[in-house]
């Protein structure tokens, strides 16, 4: 299922790429325009990718915004020797960045001084929030089991073998509760309650 | 301009597992990379991300109860949130009410569990009212009990009431009653 996750979606990378090229090509901070898209097209991916892994907004706005300073820094300053990979490049620096948030070496606020300018031209769209009470109605449907197993699993962000271990079962039929029970969820909240 | 299609989209139940940190490392790196060039998979991981934190507000406001297990409500204190536990023996009852400040008000039904492969809770509610059966809860039967969240947000508006509940082994010879439990709750009126 994950095999071969690198060779897909090249047209739509050749617009990050497209981005890369002019940034690097042009003088230092001479395409503001390409700037803002690469920002634009990068950063909330960057975003997620910080919330994954440090499981805090802040601290994933953070790491969104060191990651794209160095970045735009790297393609302005030449260093990028392919731009054309420029989301290989950014995941690279991403879990470079990350280690250094995690062993708190980062030094955030030099970057945002230099850079500041830079990180406020693009807006960057972060993920849907949900109606609470709406979620709360349609967990309410859900039958106890697979309402047992969501709120467990999604509280405390646990894995299928910890909340398993918490019910007395297996982590195969944990899967497959919340499964059933995420499927029910997301239908009754996106389609209205039923 | 056409919405950016993913030619090989990472199923949901992947993105779930990717983001409750169920892959092993290769699987978190392959997910990590293709989610950094691809807004389709990343706009579903979203939604997954969209859900839990709408499921987590939901419990944390009070407004959604369930059954839960094994040291679950012991790491809600260790979270800072105020707890209200009443626990009821078999065939028991208790007088119970939520104080303002409560944030989780937890039952605890002791009943004999060992040798029971599913269980039935039926709640009996006032006059008039009918029963609802809640079928198959998660329990663990070695811990003797079964433990579940009352939504305090809920339970805070209403009036002065008594609830019953009826614990059942259901397997396939039929079904007997395990125990019989009676809430005296204390409201707002």
């Amino acid at each position: 299922m994950l095999a071969g996750m690198e060779q897909i979606r090249e047209g739509d990378a050749c617009e990050e790429a497209s981005a890369a090229w002019r940034v690097a090509a042009a003088a230092p901070g001479g395409d503001r325009g390409a700037e803002a898209e690469l920002y634009r097209r990068m950063a909330p991916r960057v975003r997620r990718y910080g919330l994954r892994h440090l499981r805090d907004g802040h601290a994933a706005n953070d790491l969104m915004q060191l990651v794209m300073v160095r970045v735009l820094e790297q393609l302005r300053e030449g260093k990028v020797r392919e731009p054309q990979r420029i989301v290989s490049f950014v995941f690279g620096t991403c879990r470079m960045v990350l280690l250094e948030l995690q062993r708190g070496e980062a030094q955030r606020e030099r970057l945002l001084e230099q850079w500041g300018d830079v990180l406020t031209v693009a807006d960057i769209s972060v993920g849907p929030r949900l109606d609470h009470a709406r979620v709360a109605d349609c967990l309410r449907r859900l039958a106890e089991r697979e309402r047992s197993v969501i709120v467990l699993s999604f509280y405390e962000e646990r894995t299928a073998a910890d909340v398993a271990s918490m019910l007395g079962t297996t982590a195969g039929n944990v899967r497959v509760i919340r499964h059933r029970g995420l499927a029910r969820l997301r239908s009754c909240v996106d389609g209205g309650l039923q | 301009m056409n919405a950016p299609v993913c030619l090989q989209p990472i199923e949901l139940d992947t993105l779930v597992e990717y983001w409750l940190g169920e892959l092993d490392e290769e699987g978190t790196r392959r997910v990590d990379e293709h989610l950094l060039g691809c807004d389709p998979c990343g706009a579903k991981l979203d939604e997954v991300i969209a859900l839990g934190d709408g499921v987590r507000r939901a419990f944390a406001s009070g407004l959604v109860g369930t059954v839960v297990g094994a040291g679950f409500t012991e790491r809600l204190a260790q979270r800072g949130l105020r707890l209200r536990e009443y626990r009821v023996e078999r065939n028991g009852s208790v007088e119970c009410s939520v104080g303002p400040d409560d944030d989780v008000v937890i039952s605890r039904l002791s009943a004999p569990l060992s040798g029971v492969s599913r269980v039935d809770l039926v709640r009996i509610g006032m006059p008039g009212e009918p029963e609802v059966r809640a079928e198959d809860i998660p329990f663990d039967p070695a811990s003797g009990e079964v433990v579940f969240i009352v939504p305090a947000a809920r339970l805070r508006e209403m009036p002065s009431y008594v609830e019953r509940m009826r614990l059942l082994a259901v397997d396939a010879s039929g079904e007997r009653p395990i125990g019989d439990y009676t809430f005296n709750h204390q409201g707002r009126d």
